[in-house]
This record gives structure tokens, C-alpha cells and sequence, in this order.
């Protein structure tokens, strides 16, 4: 539940309160007072489809005018086309300013940012184009991304953010390729600074409204760019500091989710929480198999890069962790959501003390959080937990059922016993809880 | 100060920037046009369409590689940027003599990216390898190259001016002939080669 339906329920509460006399007239006044006055604005549907709007007609017409200049016409003389070349971004220069000056509102905001960026770029297109400049795409972004970033923090615009979210990515991914044996020391370097660049402008929107609409937004394109970037993000360093990484991102993931649904986020709001949990639950499935924790040391940490694959590597590995860290004591009294947080040390076991035992390990991991999580949904009465528990255990059956080269009939027979006990157990649960349920009622709790 | 005003001069600093960056690419494709330094390289073929850039056709330097000798190994990376020195043979064509990590002393060169080494060739990523055109005239000539290239009946060039480690593709010759050109003259004479 949200903040504002949090309120919304409490006020709605007030006048039987006061009719049933537990609160008098003056202190439900006062609560009314209070929690309107803090009530967070109700999301405004009609500001964000004229934003949407603004931001599909910005980007219609700066493609438009990016097509036209691009024709490339050949009788037109190299210095008219270059200077036509900066033709979109004038334009775009003075809406913007106009824009700013007159302090116009957020669908002219988003218009003006996103005109203005996408201007830069075709600016740098043309003029490449128009002298044949040649170049690479991973340039071309870097360089565009470096003019365009700001644009951001001026105009507040979220539509600037995606295009930066996305042109970070492609860059990314265009840094180092499969075939690569060489990882730019720069490149690793600027990414880090490419992602801190607007950092503080999503701090600042999460604390103005967390279970915003527009934080939820944002929540998708950080989950999709963490997950995506995470790909590449320790391109160059060795084996170890991978399954780290990873084990640690995810679990950041699943953290911060946890702690966006504590604080009212719904479902949809909340992809941190479910990418969390389904990639801690891939990563211990993968986990499970002891091949995973022969050491292989990386094909790309060749040895002219390893000093600073190492040192940069841990350093990554080490903010990822303080803020797992800062994440885990905020939510140490959750015995269930401790199970999947815990990912991390559990990969310390094979990593630092015993490389053998690695499979094991999460074979145990996978059969404790099954445990955790059904006895868990049993006692507070939630089925999905209770489904969540007996995934987990039916594929720990079913990962070691695939390595052990069993009868294909006795695993078709093993298949139909797992579909009856899931049958079963939601049948039993669901009448406990029916039963429960009126009992609680009976008695007037 | 008014926190408009900020705005209003961050716009203002990012507007310049955003102009100063085209403004110098002019300036660095005017510098090289006018004292660049013309090679000629061999072509070979291929091409897509980039919405972002128009029509162009994409090409690539027949000798995309540095001639090693077999037993030769190469401390590269591949992706790594290298420098690599132009000469020409003695047909009057380029190719890349010689690559190097640092600045060449002597001799013009290009910033390119290190590929593979394979026996006695050291493989580059050349990044000069599209020529852009009117939308109109590049399917044409995009035929003109293929078919150039491919039976071997006309030869194609690629006209590159080097100046500093920067290259411009100045033109792209059929039978000596820049490419434009060409094609005109093949619709004047209606005779589609």
C-alpha cells in the first residue's frame, strides 16, 4: 500500500473513530489537519500523458528535421551543409531557453531536453557525414553523452534520462566485445563516471516522492540497465570477481526491493525485488553445480591488464558491498528475506576456504531457503511463500535428478509426485488458512 | 543567485559546448582537406543504410592489415588502439607499413584499432570505412562498387587525405574517376555498365 492510500485508509477511519467515541472531535480534527497536509499528491494521469506527448512530438520532430538535413545533397556546397548541420540545434537552443526563462511546465521541460540533445547529436552525425569523418558509434557516444548528460539536471527531464540510460548501454556494450582480448583502462574508468553522472539528480527525485510514479519508472530503467550493464560491467576481470559481483548485485537488487515494498511500493512499481529474487534463485541453481566452482581463470584478464583488472575490479566489488552491507542491516530482522540477501557470503565459502565444496554448499542453500520459505508462508498464512518454498526444493530435485542420469520413467514418475505434492499442499494450505481465517473472525480479531 | 539564472547558464554552457563540438570537427575536416596528404588505397566491398547519417556506401580497405613476418609476435590486444604508418608501393597504392603504441616519428599515420595476427598479417579495425552520399545516388553506387569489385572489371580506390592521425575519405574513384561522376555519366549516357 502506499503512502497516500496508507492515509487516505486512515482518514477514511477517523469519523467512525469519533463516533465510536475513542477519539474526541478536537483530536480527530487534528489528525485530519495533520495527514492532509502530508498526504503526497495523487499521481496526475492527464500531466503525465501531455508529458508523454511532449516527449513523442520532441522526438518526432528532431528525427524529422535529422532526416531532411541528412538527405546529403550533393549540390549543395560542404560549408552551407555544415552550417545547416547546426540548424536543429539553434532551434533547439532558443526553445530551450524560452522554455527556461518562462519557467514553462514539465511537458515543455521534457520537450526542450530531449529536442536539444537529440539536436547534438545529429550535429556531430552531419558534420561526420558531411566530412567524412568516419569514426566509431562508441565515440560518437562518448562524446555525446559527455555534452548531453546535463541536460538532465536543468530541465528534470526522465525522457533524457531513458535516452541516457540507453545510449550508456550501447556504449557499453560496443567498449569490449566477446572477441576482445583488451578492456580500455579509460574506458573502465569513464564508465564508472558515466554512471555516476546522474546519480544525484535520481537521489533527489526518489526522496521528493519514493512511491511516485515517476520513482517507479525509474526503478524499471535502473533494474533493465543494471541487469544489461552487469553483462559487461566487469569485462577484463577475473573469474572470482565475477561470481561476486554478480552474487553481490543481485542481492543488492533484492534488498532494495524489499525495502521499496516495506515502504508501500506495489508490485509493478517494484522490479528490484522480483529480479532479485529470480536471478539469486538462477545464480544458486547454477551455483549448485560443482563445475561452477572450478577456477577458471579468465580468458580477458590477460596479464597486461591484471594489475588494474584486480585493483579496479575490488573496487567496484567493495562499493557494490558497502552498499549491500548498508542495505542487510537495514533489513536484519526479516528472517526470510536474510536467506536470499545472504547470497554473497555463501559464494565466500568456495571462493576463499574450499573450492570443492562450492556445489554442496548451495545445494544446502537451496534446501534450507526451500524449508525457510514454506514454514515461513505456514505460519503467516501467505500460499505464495509456501509455493515459493517448494520451488526451491522441487528444483534442487530436479538439478540433481538431471545430473545423476536417472531412468527417464522414474523421472516422469518423480515429475508427477512433485505436480501432486505442490496440488496437495496448496489444497491443504488454502483450508488451514480458510479455517484459520474464520476462527480469527469468530473470535473478533 | 536566482536558481533560474543557474539554468539559464548551465543551458547557456551546455549550448556552447554542443556548438564547439561540430565547430571543431569542421575545423579538423577543413585542416585535413586542405593539407592532408593523399593516399591511395584498394577497395572491397559491402553496405546497410544508417538512419542517423543517411545514405552511405560501406567499403573497406582491401589491405587491412600490416604485413609481419610469420615468426613475428605481436604483444597487441585485440580492440587495443595503434598507430599505423602509411606508405605506398610502388604502383602508387597505400598500405599500412607498420604499427605502434606510441606516436610515429616519421611519416604519416593513422589512429586504428589492433584485430588479430594471422601467419605473416597483422589484422586492423579501420574506422574510416563508410562514404556517405546522396540517398539518391548511393544505391548506384553501391552497384558501381559491387560489381567493380566483385568481377574485377573496373578497379576502385579509395581517395583518403591523412593529416596528423586524422583521415578523411576525400572520394571514391571507378577507373580514376570519382564516383559521382561516374554514375552522371553512365545516366547521361543510359548505359547502365
Amino acid at each position: 500500500m502506499s503512502d497516500r492510500k496508507k492515509i487516505e485508509w486512515l482518514l477514511g477511519e477517523l469519523p467512525v473513530l469519533k463516533e465510536k467515541g475513542i477519539l474526541s472531535g478536537e483530536n480527530a480534527d487534528a489528525l485530519n489537519k495533520y495527514y492532509q497536509s502530508i498526504m503526497p499528491p495523487k499521481a496526475n494521469f492527464q500531466q503525465l500523458v501531455i508529458m508523454f506527448f511532449g516527449i513523442l512530438s520532441a522526438a518526432l520532430i528532431g528525427a524529422g528535421i535529422i532526416l531532411i538535413i541528412a538527405c546529403n545533397w550533393d549540390d549543395i556546397p560542404r560549408h552551407i551543409r555544415a552550417g545547416m548541420a547546426f540548424i536543429p540545434l539553434l532551434l533547439a537552443a532558443g526553445f530551450g531557453g524560452y522554455t527556461l526563462r518562462r519557467g514553462k511546465g514539465a511537458a515543455w521541460q521534457e520537450s526542450a531536453a530531449i529536442l536539444t540533445a537529440l539536436s547534438s547529436a545529429a550535429a556531430i552525425a552531419l558534420i561526420s557525414q558531411t566530412y567524412q569523418l568516419g569514426g566509431t558509434l562508441k565515440d560518437f557516444l562518448f562524446v555525446w553523452m559527455l555534452l548531453f548528460f546535463l541536460l538532465i539536471y536543468i530541465f528534470n527531464s526522465a525522457g533524457t534520462f531513458l535516452i541516457y540510460a540507453v545510449a550508456l548501454t550501447v556504449w557499453n556494450f560496443n567498449r569490449w566485445d566477446m572477441f576482445s582480448t583488451h578492456v580500455s583502462r579509460s574506458d573502465t574508468y569513464f564508465f564508472a563516471l558515466f554512471i555516476a553522472l546522474p546519480l544525484w539528480w535520481l537521489i533527489v527525485n526518489f526522496r521528493k516522492a519514493p512511491y511516485g510514479l515517476k520513482s517507479s519508472l525509474f526503478c524499471w530503467v535502473i533494474t533493465i540497465f543494471t541487469l544489461l550493464n552487469s553483462i559487461h560491467a566487469m569485462a577484463g576481470y577475473n573469474d572470482l570477481q565475477i561470481k561476486l559481483y554478480w552474487a553481490l548485485i543481485l542481492a543488492v537488487l533484492f534488498l532494495a526491493g524489499a525495502l521499496r515494498r516495506s515502504g508501500g511500493a506495489g508490485f509493478w512499481g517494484n522490479p528490484l525485488l522480483p529480479s532479485g529474487a529470480v536471478g539469486i534463485t538462477i545464480y544458486s541453481a547454477i551455483a549448485s553445480f560443482s563445475d561452477f566452482w572450478n577456477y577458471h581463470p579468465s580468458y580477458y584478464s590477460s596479464a597486461d591488464n591484471i594489475m588494474y583488472k584486480e585493483y579496479y575490479g575490488w573496487v567496484v566489488i567493495g562499493i557494490i558491498g558497502a552498499a549491500w552491507l548498508l542495505l542487510l542491516v537495514k533489513r536484519w530482522n526479516n528472517e526470510v528475506e536474510l536467506i536470499p540477501a545472504l547470497l554473497p557470503l555463501l559464494v565466500l565459502i568456495p571462493v576463499l576456504i574450499f573450492p570443492a565444496a562450492g556445489g554442496y554448499v548451495f545445494d544446502l542453500y537451496l534446501l534450507l531457503a526451500g524449508i525457510v520459505f514454506m514454514r515461513y508462508g505456514f505460519k503467516k498464512y501467505e500460499l505464495f511463500k509456501i509455493n515459493a518454498g517448494m520451488f526451491l526444493l522441487s528444483l534442487l530435485l530436479f538439478l540433481r535428478f538431471v545430473d545423476s542420469g536417472l531412468d527417464i520413467l522414474l523421472r516422469g514418475c518423480l515429475f508427477i509426485l512433485l505436480g501432486v505434492m505442490f496440488l496437495v499442499v496448496n489444497i491443504i494450505a488454502s483450508k488451514k488458512f480458510k479455517k484459520a481465517e474464520k476462527e480469527r473472525k469468530e473470535a473478533g480479531i | 543567485m536566482n536558481y533560474k539564472i543557474i539554468k539559464i547558464t548551465l543551458f547557456a554552457i551546455v549550448i556552447a559546448a554542443m556548438l564547439a563540438v561540430p565547430a571543431f570537427m569542421i575545423n579538423k575536416g577543413e585542416e585535413v582537406l586542405n593539407k592532408g596528404r593523399i593516399y591511395i588505397f584498394k577497395a572491397a566491398p559491402v553496405d546497410p543504410y544508417d538512419y542517423f547519417r543517411g545514405r552511405y556506401v560501406n567499403i573497406r580497405i582491401e589491405k587491412n592489415y600490416v604485413p609481419v613476418s610469420p615468426d613475428t609476435t605481436l604483444d597487441f590486444k585485440s580492440n587495443e588502439a595503434v598507430y599505423a604508418s602509411i606508405k605506398n608501393d610502388k604502383d602508387g597504392l597505400a598500405y599500412f607499413d607498420n604499427l605502434s603504441r606510441t606516436v610515429p616519428e616519421n611519416g604519416d599515420y593513422v589512429k586504428v584499432n589492433f584485430s588479430y595476427h594471422d601467419k605473416d598479417k597483422a589484422y586492423l579495425l579501420i574506422p574510416f570505412n563508410q562514404f556517405f552520399m546522396n540517398e539518391k545516388m548511393a544505391p548506384e553506387a553501391e552497384r558501381v562498387v559491387r560489381e567493380a569489385l566483385l568481377k574485377r572489371r573496373d578497379s576502385c580506390v579509395i581517395k583518403l587525405r591523412v593529416h596528423n592521425d586524422t583521415a578523411v575519405i576525400e572520394d571514391l574513384l571507378i577507373n580514376n574517376t570519382p564516383i559521382r561522376k561516374y554514375i552522371l555519366d553512365l545516366q547521361k549516357s543510359g548505359n547502365k555498365k
